[in-house]
């Protein structure tokens, strides 16, 4: 006699568009803890192959930096905080604020972006990523047409 | 230690930097790029670069440094990364290889 297993009915979440649209594609990315991932095969340095690999990292890491640092020069947070540091007795404790709140924000940033590509199909999130960079490009001419 | 002061700094450089072009750029990379940790420490290490560089330099960083052209070179770069991304497939990944 087969006894129908006590079906705890899980809550019925509503298919978000990733789901929709790509299944197969979604479980194939690196959902749960990258970043657990990432740091554990740094720990046992000797372990390579997990994906990104370590060249590959420094080149994301380099790229990254660069960008942001060259765009970040001359903007209003570090005009802020240069006035900020300047007018105040203590500079380096607004620098240590300051930077902290950099920090904070990147990391925010940075996981809004991960949980984002968890949320939609990886077409569509390079799509999107690549029109939010192609914004960020155009504030950047714009601001270079600005300044005199 | 200064505790109100420097609550003051933190406060005032996260507003100033929420749905700034830095952390557009940072979600942009963070959702697409392989390496979270890498856009992360990337991301981080500029910013707080940038505001040393401003503190270090103080008022003369406008007449220092070419501002305006260091803008184009920003606007090339994400310009760079962005055209990658758009006409990237997702079998090579992303930001991550050539």
């Amino acid at each position: 006699m087969i006894v129908t297993p006590n079906i705890t009915v899980q809550p019925v979440l509503e298919p978000s568009i990733s789901e929709l649209t790509a299944p197969d594609e979604l479980a194939a990315s690196e959902l749960p803890g990258s970043l657990d991932e990432a740091a554990s095969s740094n720990e046992g340095h000797s372990i390579g192959g997990t994906s990104p690999g370590v060249k590959a990292e420094v080149q994301i890491f380099l790229s990254t930096f660069l960008t942001i640092f060259l765009a970040e020069i001359g903007d209003k947070t570090q005009l802020a905080i240069l006035l900020m540091s300047a007018e105040s007795q203590s500079p380096w404790l607004v620098f240590l604020g300051a930077g902290l709140a950099l920090i904070a924000t990147s990391l925010c940033g940075v996981l809004l972006g991960k949980w984002l590509s968890t949320r939609l199909s990886p077409k569509v999130l390079d799509k999107s990523a690549g029109l939010l960079l192609l914004l960020i490009s155009a504030l950047l001419t714009w601001e270079f047409f600005q300044a005199n | 230690m200064d505790w109100h002061l420097l609550g003051l700094a933190f406060v005032t450089v996260f507003l100033s930097e929420l749905g700034d072009k830095s952390q557009l750029a940072a979600i942009a990379l963070g959702g697409s790029s392989k390496s979270v940790r890498a856009v992360f420490l990337g991301t981080a290490a500029a910013l707080v670069t940038a505001s040393f560089l401003g503190v270090m330099l103080g008022g003369a960083s406008a007449q220092l440094l070419p501002i305006r052209w260091i803008k184009a070179i920003a606007a090339i770069g994400f310009f760079a990364m962005a055209i990658r991304l758009l006409w990237s497939s997702r079998d090579q990944p992303s930001l991550s290889h050539h």
